[in-house]
C-alpha cells in the first residue's frame, strides 16, 4: 500500500521564492552572489530562528507574541552575566534559560488558567521587553568577551556560523516534528484537541514544551543579535522581528488554525522575507517601503491559508465560490456534515 | 382543507452512493397544521429535513413552497422562500438581547442608529401573543434551552416563515418544559397559520402536538394519515415495521442467532467479570451496577439524554466518579483520565467523530497509531516502518477503501468509523466502549461494522459496550441488553428475547 509520490505542500512557496530570488538577480548584478546570499541568509536568521519557534507554538493552535521580546531579554540577560565576569558560555546558558523560563510560563497559563494565547503572550511580551529595560535602564550593555562574537560573525570555511546554526536548527526540529512521538503529538493536538486527548496525548505537556521550544529559539535569536553587536541592546527585537516571523510561519504554509505546516515552510518563508529585504536593499528601495511589500506578502499568503482551511470545512474554493454566485449547494460532503449539523438527530 | 398547502413535497428522492435514502417521499402541510414526521434512526426523517431546509439538493422530484416551485441552493434560500428551520444545536447569539436575535438582519433603525427601543417592543408584542413569557431585554445566553427554543421559533415566525421545521426540539427538555412548548408551537401555528414539521421520535409528544402523522421508514412514506385516524399501536407498527422480514434480507443475521447460542453467559458463570460497576453514581447517573464478561457485548439502550454516553464518558475519566465501584480484570478502578483509563485496557470510539474521533489532516497511518505510539518508539524516535507495517496489518481485514497516507478527512463516513476501529485493535483493549458505532453511516457499511464488533467480542475475547439509539441494530449486536432512563439502568436483558417495541417501550 505505498502512497504514490505527491508533491509536497511546500512547493508552492519555494518556487515562488525561486522565482523572487531569480528577479532580484537578474535586475542587478550584486545580488546573485554568493557573498550576497550569505549574507542575506545571515541577516534572515533572526527571523528564521523565531519563525521555527513560532511554528511549533501555531501547530498547535496558539501563538507566541513573546518572541520579539525573548531577543532583548536573552540579549541582555547574557551581556551583564559576561560583564559580572562570568564567562561568555554562562551567559548563553542564563540567557537560554531566561526565554525559555518566559516560555515555560506562557505555557503554564495558557492550559491550566485557559487564558488565550493571544492574551497570555501580550501581557509576557509587554514584561519581557521591560525587564532588560528596567536592568539596563536603556543604555546598551557592551560584550567583552571575544569568543562571544564567533555566534553571530564567525565563518566556517565561506558558511557564516549563524548560517549554519540555523540549519542546523532547522534540521533537527524538522527531524523532531516529523519523526518523534511529540512531533506527532503537536500536529494532533492542533488538528483537534479534544480527539487528541481522547487518544490518550498528554496535552498539558505538549502546551508547555512548544512554548518552552519557542522561547528557547528565541533566545538563540537573541544571542546571535547580541553576539553580532557585541552588546546587549535592551531594545533589541522590539521592531518588526515579531512580525516577520508569524509572517515567516504562515506564508510558509502553516496554519494559524493549527495541525498544517512545516519547519521546511517556516524557513523558506522566513529566507523568502530575507531576500526581498535585502533585494530591496540592494537595489537601494527606501526600507519604508520593506514593511509594506512584506506586508503585502503576508496577506496574500493569509489569504491562501484562509481559503484552504474553508476547503478542510468541506466546501472547495471554487465550490465556496459558486455558491457565493448562487449556482450550486455547498455540501460536498453529506455524510460526514449530517453528525456535525444534526446532532443526535436520527 | 381547500387552502394552498404551505408546503408540498412531491416524489423526492436521494441517494447516497447508490444506496437510496429517500424513496419517493411526498408530504404536504397545510396553514396552521402540524405534521410530525417519525421514523427509525436511518428512515430518512434528518435527510428529507436537510432537504427542506435547503442544506442539500435531491436528486429528483418537486418542492414548493405556497404553491410555488422553489429549488433551494442553500439555507439562505430555503429561508428567503419562507422555510425555517430549528436545529437541535442551536444559532442564537449568546451575547445578545432576545430582540436583538429575533430581528437579526432587519434590526429597526432611527437614522443610523439602532432603535432597540422598537425593537423590544414589536419583540414584547409576538412574545406576549404566543404567551412566551421572556423579557426582551434579556440576554439570550441566560435563557434555558427550551426558551432559546421558542425564541428561535419567533425569530423565525418574525422573518415571515411560513413553514417551521423542529428538529427533535424536546430532546434537551425536561417534562414540563416539552408541554409549554407543545402548546407555543401549536399555538404559533395556529394563530400565525404557519405549518409547522415536528421531527421526534417520541410518540407521546408527537399525539400531544401533531394534527397529522407521517412515519418514514427505509426511506420510503409508509404512514401518512391523521392522527385521529389512526392510534398509537398502528403507529409503532408502522415505525417498526416488519421487522422478522428486513432482518432476512441483512446478512449479518444469518450469524447472529449461532452466536447469541453460544453467548458466555451460559458457559462461563464462573468466570470473573472483565468489568464489574457497582452502585456507581455521578453528577446524572443514579446506581448504576452492571457486568460485562469477556467475549461478550453489552448492548445500552436508551433516549438521548438518558446517561448511557455520560456512563462511557464516566468510565474514560472523562466524567467524575461520585461514589460507587468500578473493578476491571478484578481491580479496583478509579477512572481519572483518559490515558488513565487506556492504561486499563480501556479503549473508546466516541459518538462524534468529527468533533473528537480523529484529528482530520493527519494522515490514517498516524491516526491509527496515535494511541499507541509509545510501543513503536525508542527514545521517543519513531520507526514509521514498524508504525506502517502494525497499521496496514490491522487495516487489511477491515477493507478499508482510501489512501491511507492522505489525511482522514478524505475518507467516507464508514471508513472513518473503520479507521476508528483500527485503532481501537491496534491498542489491544480489554474493554470497549462505542458510541453509535454506525451513526451517519450508509447501511452496507452498517453491516459490516456490526459483523466486525461481533468479531472483535468472540474472537479477541474483550467486552464490548455498545450504545445505539437504533433497536434493531442493538439487538442484532448485543448478547445482553441494558436500558438507561433517566440516569438509572435496568438489570440486562438477553437481546434474544427482546422485541424492538420493547425495548423502545422499557426506556420510555
Amino acid at each position: 500500500m505505498k502512497a504514490k509520490r505527491r508533491l509536497p505542500d511546500e512547493i508552492g512557496i519555494f518556487s515562488v521564492l525561486v522565482v523572487v530570488y531569480l528577479i532580484f538577480g537578474v535586475m542587478t548584478t550584486t545580488f546573485m552572489t554568493t557573498s550576497n546570499t550569505f549574507t542575506l541568509l545571515l541577516n534572515g536568521s533572526v527571523v528564521a530562528l523565531l519563525a521555527i519557534g513560532e511554528t511549533f507554538v501555531l501547530l498547535t493552535g496558539g501563538i507566541d507574541l513573546s518572541v520579539g521580546a525573548g531577543i532583548a531579554l536573552s540579549g541582555v540577560v547574557a551581556a551583564i552575566t559576561i560583564q559580572h565576569g562570568f564567562p561568555w558560555y554562562l551567559g548563553v546558558l542564563f540567557a537560554l534559560a531566561a526565554t525559555m523560563a518566559v516560555g515555560f510560563f506562557n505555557g503554564m497559563v495558557i492550559h491550566y488558567v485557559k487564558v488565550p494565547p493571544f492574551i497570555v503572550t501580550f501581557a509576557t511580551m509587554g514584561v519581557a521587553s521591560s525587564i532588560p529595560l528596567i536592568l539596563t535602564k536603556a543604555v546598551p550593555i557592551p560584550i567583552a568577551a571575544s569568543q562571544f562574537s564567533f555566534i553571530g560573525q564567525g565563518f566556517i570555511g565561506p558558511i557564516p556560523f549563524a548560517v549554519l546554526l540555523l540549519a542546523i536548527v532547522a534540521i533537527l526540529t524538522h527531524l523532531i516534528l516529523s519523526r518523534t512521538v511529540f512531533g506527532l503529538h503537536v500536529y494532533s493536538v492542533g488538528g483537534n484537541r479534544e480527539a487528541a486527548r481522547l487518544a490518550g496525548v498528554n496535552t498539558a505537556k505538549v502546551d508547555v514544551a512548544v512554548y518552552m521550544v519557542s522561547g528557547l529559539l528565541s533566545g538563540v535569536a537573541g544571542l546571535l543579535d547580541a553576539s553580532r553587536l557585541m552588546s546587549g541592546y535592551p531594545t533589541a527585537g522590539s521592531g518588526t522581528s515579531l512580525f516577520f516571523s508569524i509572517a515567516a510561519a504562515v506564508v510558509g504554509g502553516v496554519s494559524l488554525f493549527g495541525g498544517i505546516g512545516s519547519i521546511t515552510g517556516a524557513v523558506i518563508g522566513a529566507v523568502l522575507i530575507a531576500v526581498v529585504s535585502d533585494g530591496m536593499d540592494v537595489m537601494n528601495v527606501s526600507s519604508y517601503w520593506q514593511p509594506l511589500v512584506i506586508g503585502l506578502i503576508i496577506l496574500v499568503g493569509v489569504t491562501i491559508d484562509t481559503l484552504r482551511a474553508a476547503q478542510a470545512q468541506r466546501t472547495s474554493f471554487r465550490q465556496a465560490l459558486l455558491a457565493r454566485l448562487g449556482r450550486q449547494a455547498v455540501h460536498s460532503d453529506e455524510k460526514t456534515s449530517e453528525s456535525l449539523t444534526h446532532k443526535g438527530a436520527m | 382543507m381547500s387552502e394552498v398547502p404551505v408546503l408540498e413535497v412531491i416524489d423526492i428522492n436521494k441517494t447516497y452512493n447508490h444506496v437510496p435514502v429517500l424513496r419517493d417521499v411526498s408530504l404536504r402541510v397545510d396553514p396552521g397544521q402540524v405534521r410530525a414526521l417519525i421514523g427509525h434512526n436511518g428512515a430518512g426523517k434528518s435527510t428529507l429535513l436537510r432537504i427542506l431546509a435547503g442544506a442539500e439538493s435531491p436528486d429528483s422530484g418537486l418542492l414548493k413552497v405556497a404553491g410555488m416551485v422553489r429549488t433551494f441552493s442553500s439555507p439562505r434560500d430555503a429561508q428567503n422562500a419562507g422555510v425555517a428551520a430549528v436545529y437541535q444545536e442551536l444559532r442564537l447569539l449568546p451575547e445578545l438581547t432576545v430582540a436583538e436575535n429575533i430581528y437579526l438582519g432587519q434590526e429597526a433603525r432611527s437614522g443610523v442608529f439602532l432603535d432597540r427601543r422598537t425593537m423590544a417592543r414589536s419583540a414584547r408584542q409576538v412574545l406576549e401573543a404566543h404567551h412566551v413569557l421572556i423579557d426582551p431585554y434579556q440576554k439570550v445566553r441566560y435563557l434555558s434551552h427550551a426558551q432559546r427554543q421558542l425564541v428561535e421559533v419567533i425569530a423565525a415566525l418574525e422573518r415571515n416563515a411560513k413553514v417551521i421545521l423542529l428538529d427533535e426540539p424536546t430532546t434537551a427538555l425536561q417534562s414540563e418544559q416539552i408541554d409549554d412548548l407543545i402548546t407555543t408551537v401549536k399555538n404559533i401555528a395556529y394563530v400565525g397559520q404557519v405549518g409547522v414539521i415536528f421531527v421526534s421520535h417520541k410518540l407521546e409528544e408527537v399525539w400531544a402536538i401533531a394534527d397529522v402523522i407521517t412515519v418514514l421508514r427505509d426511506g420510503g412514506v409508509v404512514l401518512d394519515a391523521s392522527k385521529d385516524s389512526v392510534d398509537k399501536e398502528t403507529v409503532t407498527q408502522f415505525i417498526v415495521g416488519d421487522a422478522y422480514d428486513q432482518q432476512q434480507q441483512d446478512p449479518t443475521n444469518n450469524s447472529i442467532p449461532g452466536v447469541h447460542n453460544t453467548s458466555p453467559s451460559g458457559e462461563s458463570n464462573d468466570e470473573e467479570p472483565l468489568l464489574t460497576v457497582r452502585s456507581v453514581e455521578s453528577a446524572v447517573l443514579h446506581n448504576i451496577s452492571l457486568d460485562v464478561k469477556r467475549g461478550e457485548v453489552l448492548g445500552l439502550y436508551g433516549l438521548v439524554g438518558s446517561g448511557r454516553s455520560d456512563f462511557f464518558k464516566l468510565l474514560y475519566g472523562l466524567h467524575p466518579l461520585l461514589s460507587g465501584t468500578i473493578y476491571v480484570q478484578g481491580k479496583s478502578y478509579h477512572p481519572r483520565s483518559p490515558r488513565d483509563a487506556m492504561n486499563h485496557g480501556i479503549a473508546y470510539v466516541t459518538e462524534e467523530r468529527k468533533y473528537d474521533g480523529f484529528i482530520p489532516m493527519l494522515s490514517t497511518i498516524q491516526n491509527v497509531a496515535l494511541p499507541s505510539i509509545s510501543r513503536y518508539q525508542t527514545a521517543g524516535w519513531v520507526h514509521r516502518d514498524k508504525v506502517d507495517r502494525a497499521v496496514n496489518d490491522i487495516i487489511k481485514p477491515l477493507n478499508l477503501r482510501g489512501d491511507v497516507n492522505r489525511a482522514v478527512k478524505t475518507l467516507s463516513g464508514g471508513n472513518q468509523q473503520k479507521m476508528l476501529f483500527a485503532r481501537t485493535l491496534l491498542q489491544e483493549p480489554q474493554l470497549v466502549l462505542l458510541d453509535e458505532p454506525t451513526k451517519g453511516i450508509d447501511i452496507g457499511a452498517k453491516a459490516e461494522i456490526h459483523r466486525l464488533v461481533r468479531k472483535f467480542a468472540s474472537e479477541k475475547g474483550v467486552g464490548v459496550l455498545v450504545i445505539s439509539s437504533e433497536e434493531e441494530e442493538l439487538l442484532t449486536v448485543s448478547d445482553r441488553i441494558i436500558v438507561f432512563r433517566g440516569g438509572f439502568s435496568s438489570d440486562a436483558f438477553e437481546a434474544r428475547h427482546l422485541t424492538e417495541t420493547q425495548l423502545r417501550n422499557l426506556a420510555l
